[in-house]
C-alpha cells in the first residue's frame, strides 16, 4: 500500500506535466486535418501513434501510399480486420498507381496482393497499363468487363500506336537507297530535303573537281560528300528512334488524358477522413 | 505497529492527494495549454528539428480555434521551414501570417522578412513588388533608405551590380556595399564590347577573356577560309566561293562570336557568384 501511494505520488506530477493535444480524439481529429491538407507524412506518424483500430490503420495505409512507400503500406494493410478498408486500399492503389514514381512495382504488387475478388475491376487499369508499357492493350480485355467506349477507344489507340512506330533500319535503307528519303519516311521532310541537296551538291562538286583535274578540291568535297551521304543514313535510323518516342508519347498523353476525363480506371472515389 | 503503519498510511494518502491538487493545478489549462505547446515547438526548432517543429506548430494552429496564436505559429514554422530551406512554404507561412498581423509595426516587420525571403528564393519580382508597395506608401518616408537598401540586395541577387550600387548609395550606412558593388561591376568583362572585337577581329574576343589557344585557333581558321573564299572569288569560282564562304568561313566567323560571348558570360557569372560567396561568408551586416 505504502509503496503503491509512493510510486502514484511520484508519477503524478509527470502525468499531468504531460504535453497537450495528445489524447487520441485530439490525435484523430489533428491526424485528418494533416491528410485532408495532403500533409501525408506528417499525418502518417501521427495515425501511427494512435491505437491500431481498422479506421486509423486503413488511413496511415493510404499515407503510406501516397508517399509511394508500398511495403510499408502493405505491411500496414495486413493488419486490417475489415474486407472492405483492405479492398478500398488496393482501389486506392490502383488509382495511385499511374502517379507513383514506381509503376511497375506498384502495379505488380497490386496484381499479387489484392484479393482474387477485386481482379475484376482491375481489368481495365491492366489493359491500360499494359497499354501505356508496351503499346498495345490486350485483346482477352474486349470480352470483360468495362464500358464499351473505353474499349473501341483502346483499340483506336492500339492502332494509333502501331502507326506511331518507325524502323530505324528501314529509315537507314531508305537514306542508303536515296539520301534524305529516310528522313522523309520520319517526317523531317526540311532535314530530308536538305541531305538530298547537300550530298547530291557535295558529290556533283567532287565529279567536276576530278574531270578538271582539281585532286585537292576533288578530295575535300568528295570527303565532304561521304560525310554528307553517312550522315544521312545515320540521321534517318536515329529520326526514326526519336519521332517514334515523340509520337507514341503523345498517343500515350491523349491515351490518360481520355481515361481521366472519363474516370475509366475504377468506378469509386478516393476515400478521405472526415476534413474540418 | 499497526496504528502506526495505519497513521503512515493516511499520511501518504493525503500526501498523495494534495500532490494530485497541486499537480492538477499546474496542469496546463486554457491559454496555458497553447504557450507550453507553442513552447514546445520552439525547443524543436531550436535543437535543429525543423522537421517536427513544422507539425508541433501546426497541432496548436489546428487547435486553436480563435486563431490567437496564429501569427507567432505561422512566424514559426516559416522559420522552421527557413531552417530546411524550404522557401516556397516559408514564404506561404509568412504570407498567411500577415492576414493576423494587427499593427502597421508587426505587418512591415513581416513584409521586410518576406522581402529577404524572396531574393534568397531568388524571386526578385515578388521582392521589387513588396518593395514597390511600400515605397508607393506615403506613411512609409521613413523606411525608405531601409527600402534602398533592400533595393540593392534584390539587385545584387539579379547580377545587377551596377544598379545594386546606386540603391546603396541612397543609404548612409551602406558605403561599403555601394564600394564593394561597383568594385564588382568593374571588374565584370564587357560582354557588347568583347563582341564587337570579335566581330572586327576574330578570335580576339576569345583573347581578351583569357582563353588564349581557343583564340588563335579561331583567327586561324578564319584567316584560312577568309582566305580561300577571296581566292575562288579571284579565280571566279563562284560555287566554290559559296561554298566555303557560307559553309565553313561563315561557320567559324558565327562561332568566334558565339565563343566570345559565352567566355565573357561564365567570367562574369565566376566574378558573381564569387562576389555573393564573399558578402555570405565575410559580409557582417544586415543580409538576406
Amino acid at each position: 500500500m505504502r509503496y503503491l501511494l509512493l510510486t502514484l505520488l511520484l508519477l503524478s506530477p509527470l502525468t499531468a506535466q504531460g504535453l497537450p493535444f495528445r489524447q487520441a480524439h485530439e490525435r484523430l481529429a489533428f491526424a485528418n486535418h494533416l491528410f485532408c491538407s495532403a500533409d501525408y507524412l506528417r499525418a502518417a506518424e501521427e495515425y501511427a501513434a494512435l491505437p491500431a483500430q481498422d479506421s486509423t490503420l486503413f488511413f496511415r495505409s493510404l499515407c503510406l501510399l501516397h508517399l509511394d512507400n508500398i511495403d510499408s503500406a502493405l505491411i500496414v494493410v495486413r493488419q486490417l480486420q475489415n474486407n472492405l478498408f483492405k479492398a478500398e486500399f488496393y482501389r486506392n492503389m490502383a488509382r495511385l498507381s499511374f502517379n507513383s514514381a514506381h509503376p511497375e512495382k506498384m502495379h505488380s504488387l497490386l496484381n499479387t496482393n489484392a484479393p482474387e475478388s477485386l481482379h475484376h475491376e482491375f481489368i481495365p487499369l491492366n489493359c491500360v497499363y499494359k497499354f501505356m508499357q508496351h503499346g498495345y492493350a490486350e485483346k482477352n480485355n474486349e470480352n470483360n468487363t468495362g464500358p464499351v467506349l473505353f474499349h473501341e477507344f483502346m483499340k483506336s489507340q492500339t492502332k494509333a500506336m502501331e502507326r506511331a512506330r518507325y524502323s530505324p533500319m528501314l529509315a537507314a535503307g531508305l537514306s542508303a537507297v536515296l539520301p534524305g528519303l529516310g528522313k522523309i519516311y520520319t517526317r523531317s521532310y526540311e532535314e530530308g530535303a536538305f541531305g538530298f541537296i547537300l550530298t547530291g551538291l557535295f558529290t556533283y562538286l567532287t565529279i567536276e573537281n576530278f574531270k578538271h583535274h582539281h585532286t585537292a578540291r576533288g578530295w575535300i568535297t568528295g570527303v565532304s560528300a561521304t560525310l554528307f551521304y553517312g550522315g544521312t543514313i545515320y540521321g534517318s535510323y536515329k529520326q526514326a528512334i526519336i519521332t517514334t518516342a515523340k509520337e507514341e508519347d503523345a498517343v500515350k498523353q491523349q491515351t490518360l488524358q481520355f481515361l481521366q476525363d472519363n474516370d475509366y480506371f475504377l468506378q469509386p472515389q478516393m476515400v478521405k477522413p472526415p476534413c474540418e | 505497529m499497526r496504528v502506526r503503519h495505519d497513521i503512515l498510511s493516511v499520511f501518504y494518502a493525503i500526501l498523495f492527494m494534495l500532490s494530485g491538487i497541486t499537480s492538477a493545478q499546474a496542469a496546463p489549462s486554457g491559454d496555458s495549454v497553447f504557450v507550453l505547446q507553442l513552447r514546445f515547438a520552439d525547443s524543436l526548432l531550436q535543437s535543429g528539428n525543423p522537421f517536427d517543429a513544422v507539425t508541433e506548430y501546426e497541432r496548436v494552429l489546428f487547435f486553436d480555434k480563435q486563431k490567437t496564436y496564429a501569427r507567432r505559429v505561422l512566424l514559426g514554422q516559416a522559420e522552421a521551414y527557413l531552417q530546411g530551406g524550404k522557401y516556397t512554404f516559408a514564404i506561404d507561412c509568412m504570407n498567411r501570417a500577415l492576414a493576423f498581423s494587427k499593427s502597421s509595426a508587426e505587418i512591415q516587420d513581416l513584409q521586410f522578412a518576406l522581402i529577404q525571403v524572396h531574393i534568397l528564393n531568388k524571386n526578385s519580382s515578388q521582392a521589387y513588388g513588396i518593395l514597390d508597395a511600400m515605397a508607393q506608401n506615403r506613411q512609409n518616408v521613413s523606411l525608405l533608405p531601409a527600402l534602398n537598401y533592400w533595393y540593392g540586395w534584390a539587385k545584387i541577387f539579379d547580377d545587377d551590380w551596377k544598379a545594386a550600387a546606386e540603391y546603396f548609395d541612397k543609404c548612409d550606412s551602406a558605403k561599403f556595399l555601394k564600394n564593394f558593388c561597383l568594385d564588382v561591376d568593374n571588374k565584370k568583362y564587357p560582354v557588347s564590347f568583347i563582341k564587337l572585337i570579335s566581330a572586327v577581329l576574330p578570335g580576339s574576343g576569345s583573347i581578351y577573356t583569357g582563353h588564349y589557344f581557343s583564340g588563335a585557333l579561331s583567327l586561324g581558321w578564319n584567316a584560312l577560309f577568309g582566305y580561300l573564299t577571296v581566292q575562288a572569288l579571284q579565280e571566279q569560282r563562284v560555287l566554290d566561293a559559296l561554298l566555303i564562304g557560307d559553309l565553313l568561313l561563315l561557320r567559324f566567323y558565327t562561332g568566334n562570336l558565339e565563343n566570345a560571348e559565352k567566355y565573357a558570360l561564365e567570367k562574369n557569372k565566376e566574378i558573381h557568384e564569387s562576389a555573393l560567396h564573399y558578402l555570405e561568408t565575410d559580409f557582417q551586416g544586415a543580409k538576406p
